[in-house]
């Protein structure tokens, strides 16, 4: 031990084998001088753990319509024709194009109790996407129930892999401080890393009911992509969900509102409480897409909190009479 | 020397073992794979199985298994101990190490042990079992495959799983996420890893047993099988009645090597062997210079008649033994009897002291008594809610699970814990029936809960509520002048998964708790 530090420190050493006070000074004084060396090792991390998510840019896509409804036997094939419907999927997925597709996995529950979104609809979605050239699909969500549980029982998992698409699970690390507006509720809440930097961001909800919100649709699917002590979104939850999806801005919004759950939501799991309704509406503006989902189960969109709050703040428009909606019947 | 094969062979199996066990328990985990049942080490352990059907006077279905290994104990000996148990691989493995540290310091160890100290095992064995006849199950205590098992589940495991995970993530962080890496990481999760890494509270106390243990094989090799364990001297006693038995009667020299080698400390000075303490490791036939050690089925030939003084029933130092375990046994059975956990205490603060059991569990009692701390239920939990009690919690409770509701919830659509138990200390409950069990109730603090407290909008519990009626349900009210909605918990309805609690976003301190029921 004497030996490898006289030798570290480059000096003389006694016959004690105690090293000189010189020979001291000077190893305490290399030690002093390496450390801006050794800081500036970890600097990369100490600068990335400072840096904020940046909101995504917003993507103006000309599509044929403002929303498309499509009610049919097959969920896979109402899915294909609402996003034909609205202008196809090479509108929004551009060739090498990395895609997130957010579906919500959030419950460990059957596809049957319409607590997560159909797993025939992200399938379908993800194969779109590969059609249109993109690179790479991934799907994931921030789920309330253990996460190997809500991917494997939703099927969710299943229909992806065999898509072809990349599910993964939340990798805790990857959760980054948004940069939200100085005056917005969200402040800096921690956003998934995914979910900002890709080319194109589909978010597809399942329509379903909610006890805080009474229901949710495509705004409030984005709560899984937070991080943090979710819990607290709740509070003030329609400025927060206006501010998070002004954030991630989804360049598409999928509903499957195949099976929606009438009561009991958002977990759901009893069949009496879910409606067939076999429809999938498609559209750009999340806003126009909820208010229309809202319809499905009779309520008025200006009910809704978050899709009143979204209207107000110019996100999109809940006047549903005004917008172009295509419906189709497959 | 062509006898060195079995050597090979004897390491081999115990390599297998010890890797079989390792592979089990790190899937004992969702969704069980179901190669092997993760209860299958713990239900051929008669140790265990006996003294746990003892003290509760049921007939537990491992029973068979475990009688399978007697049977299978009195043809060929304890060969158990040599070639299967996983914790006499992990002694023999150190010893190993530590023979090559001795080897470089040119140190010769000498195993023969004057000292016939190997009757502690049977005082032990024969404490446990009169305490279990007074209804005091120890074998949580004193089993080695529980103690390696507990070692692994709650210290190694989490070690080694966790060590992987986070040096992936570092990296991952570093290198910023490339696509190639991310993809080997989720690979990795998907089929090895644990998605987040199990913690369990007192895993190194719990890790104290072994420790000890391993540091008694570096004073002698295999101390603990030799003196301590209690399932050796349950293997002992059927194994003595053994018809293979060490032939030496080639053996002319007596030169000593094989006394000096035996780990069991077997091998008397006349090159006779006691054939109960013989564990079939094979060391004395492998390793004879002159190759004149073998093992035969067969009866003793005369010429040997050493062995035969060891033949009698019961020797005077196993009857000393026993008479001292008869002694001992009131005290230590005494401690933690069934009267003194009546006895009135006084009532915990409520909300803080609740121990709440997983669900199918045996009635408190019963459970202490039935539940061998294998950790299995544990290591199973998808959400890391079960933990073990620390022993400051009474000895008798001691690293027995309980839910630790700030750290999880029991999921409503998961009965793992009931499948994975081998005493059926946690009954295996089909899914509808679990979700009926109820292990606790949902309480409201509403001088903490938001919408009481504060007047805002929050019912997370309600979301998160897994009942498919709902048993926490909302209420309009006025609070500080505005609507809100104000949750209540439905009592009928709610089984105390504590879901509610942990996702509850007061910190640090819960706006629900969920308590125990006087009745459950």
């Amino acid at each position: 031990m004497k030996k490898i530090f006289s030798f570290l420190s480059g000096g003389n050493v006694d016959r004690a084998g105690r090293t000189s006070r010189k020979d001291f000074l000077r190893s305490m004084a290399v030690a002093f001088a390496s450390t801006p060396f050794i800081r500036a090792l970890f600097r990369p991390a100490e600068a990335r753990a400072a840096e904020k998510l940046k909101p995504r840019p917003r993507r103006a896509v000309k599509t044929l319509c403002d929303l498309a409804v499509v009610k049919g036997d097959s969920p896979a094939a109402i899915t294909r024709k609402a996003v034909e419907a609205v202008g196809g999927m090479g509108r929004f997925v551009k060739p090498g194009a990395i895609v997130v597709i957010k579906p919500n996995i959030g419950w460990d529950r059957e596809p049957k109790y319409a607590a997560n979104t159909n797993p025939e609809v992200v399938a379908a979605l993800v194969r779109l996407c590969y059609d249109s050239g993109a690179k790479k699909v991934k799907v994931f969500d921030n789920t309330c129930n253990s996460a190997p549980m809500c991917y494997l029982n939703s099927g969710i998992a299943d229909a992806v892999k065999k898509a072809g698409g990349h599910i993964s699970h939340i990798n805790k690390d990857k959760f980054i401080p948004g940069a939200f507006s100085e005056s917005s509720p969200m402040k800096s809440w921690p956003i998934y890393r995914d979910a900002v930097e890709c080319d194109c961001f589909i978010n597809a909800p399942i329509a379903k009911h909610h006890g805080l919100s009474r229901l949710t649709l495509s705004m409030k699917n984005l709560m899984g992509i937070c991080g943090g002590n979710r819990g607290e979104m709740h509070w003030n939850i329609d400025e927060k969900l206006t501010d998070l999806t002004r954030f991630i801005r989804p360049d598409l919004t999928v509903i499957d509102a195949y099976r929606i759950l009438l009561r009991n939501g958002p977990s759901g799991g009893n069949l009496k409480d879910v409606k067939l309704t076999k429809t999938v509406i498609a559209g750009t503006d999340p806003v126009l897409a909820d208010a229309y989902a809202a319809t499905l189960f009779g309520i008025s969109p200006g009910d809704i909190g978050y899709i009143k709050n979204g209207a107000e703040a110019g996100l999109g428009t809940m006047n549903i009479a005004g917008a172009n909606i295509r419906k189709i019947s497959v | 020397m062509a006898s060195r094969r079995l050597l090979l062979l004897r390491r081999l199996a115990q390599t297998v073992s010890v890797f079989v066990l390792a592979y089990i328990l790190w899937n004992t985990r969702y969704p069980l794979s179901g190669y092997i049942n993760p209860e299958f080490y713990f239900l051929i352990d008669p140790f265990a199985m006996i003294v746990t059907s003892i003290a509760e006077r049921v007939l537990l279905p491992g029973l068979i298994y475990a009688a399978v290994l007697l049977v299978i104990t009195f043809v060929v000996g304890r060969g158990f101990c040599g070639w299967i148990c996983p914790l006499g691989a992990l002694l023999d493995f150190l010893s190993y190490c530590k023979s090559l540290v001795m080897r470089i310091f040119r140190k010769k160890e000498r195993e023969n042990d004057p000292l016939p100290l190997r009757y502690g095992k049977y005082l032990f064995l024969g404490a446990t079992v009169i305490a279990a006849l007074a209804g005091v199950q120890l074998a949580w205590f004193l089993d080695p495959i529980t103690i390696f098992v507990r070692a692994f589940s709650f210290t190694i495991h989490p070690l080694v799983s966790g060590s992987i995970d986070r040096a992936f993530t570092s990296l991952l962080a570093a290198a910023d996420y490339p696509g190639w890496l991310e993809w080997a990481y989720d690979y990795l999760r998907e089929g090895f890893l644990n998605l987040s890494t199990p913690e369990f509270n007192h895993a190194g106390s719990i890790l104290i047993i072994l420790l000890v243990i391993l540091f008694l094989s570096l004073i002698k090799r295999r101390f603990w099988c030799r003196h301590l364990c209690p399932l050796g001297a349950a293997l002992a006693l059927p194994a003595r009645f053994s018809p293979l038995r060490r032939d030496v009667s080639r053996c002319e020299k007596n030169c000593g090597l094989c006394r000096n080698l035996c780990r069991m400390n077997a091998i008397r000075m006349d090159n006779s062997y006691i054939k109960e303490e013989c564990i079939l490791c094979l060391d004395c036939v492998a390793l004879c210079p002159n190759d004149r050690a073998a093992f035969t089925f067969g009866k003793q030939r005369a010429e040997a008649p050493a062995v035969q003084a060891g033949g009698a029933l019961m020797t005077r130092g196993s009857f000393i033994a026993m008479a001292g375990a008869v002694l001992a046994a009131p005290p230590a059975s005494a401690a933690p009897s069934a009267e003194r956990a009546n006895r009135p205490r006084k009532p915990p603060r409520p909300g803080t002291i609740s121990l709440i059991r997983p669900p199918g569990a045996l009635p408190e009692e019963e459970f202490i008594q039935r539940c061998i701390r294998c950790g299995n239920c544990m290591k199973v939990c998808p959400t890391n809610v079960l933990q073990p009690l620390p022993i400051s919690d009474g000895l008798a409770r001691a690293w027995s699970p309980v839910l630790d509701t700030r750290r999880g919830y029991c999921e409503y659509r998961c009965n793992l814990c009931g499948r994975v138990c081998p005493t059926d200390a946690i009954a295996e409950l089909p899914l509808e029936r679990k979700q009926k069990v109820q292990i606790g109730t949902g309480v409201f603090n509403k001088t903490i809960c938001i919408p009481y407290a504060k007047g805002e909008n929050c019912i997370v519990c309600e979301e998160h509520c897994p009942v498919p009626e709902k048993a926490i349900r909302v209420k309009e009210g006025i609070v500080k002048g505005r609507k809100v909605m104000l949750p209540h918990v439905v009592a009928d309805l709610c089984i105390g998964c504590a879901i509610c609690e942990l996702k509850c976003p007061t910190r640090p301190d819960k706006g629900i708790v969920v308590v125990k029921v006087r009745n459950a």
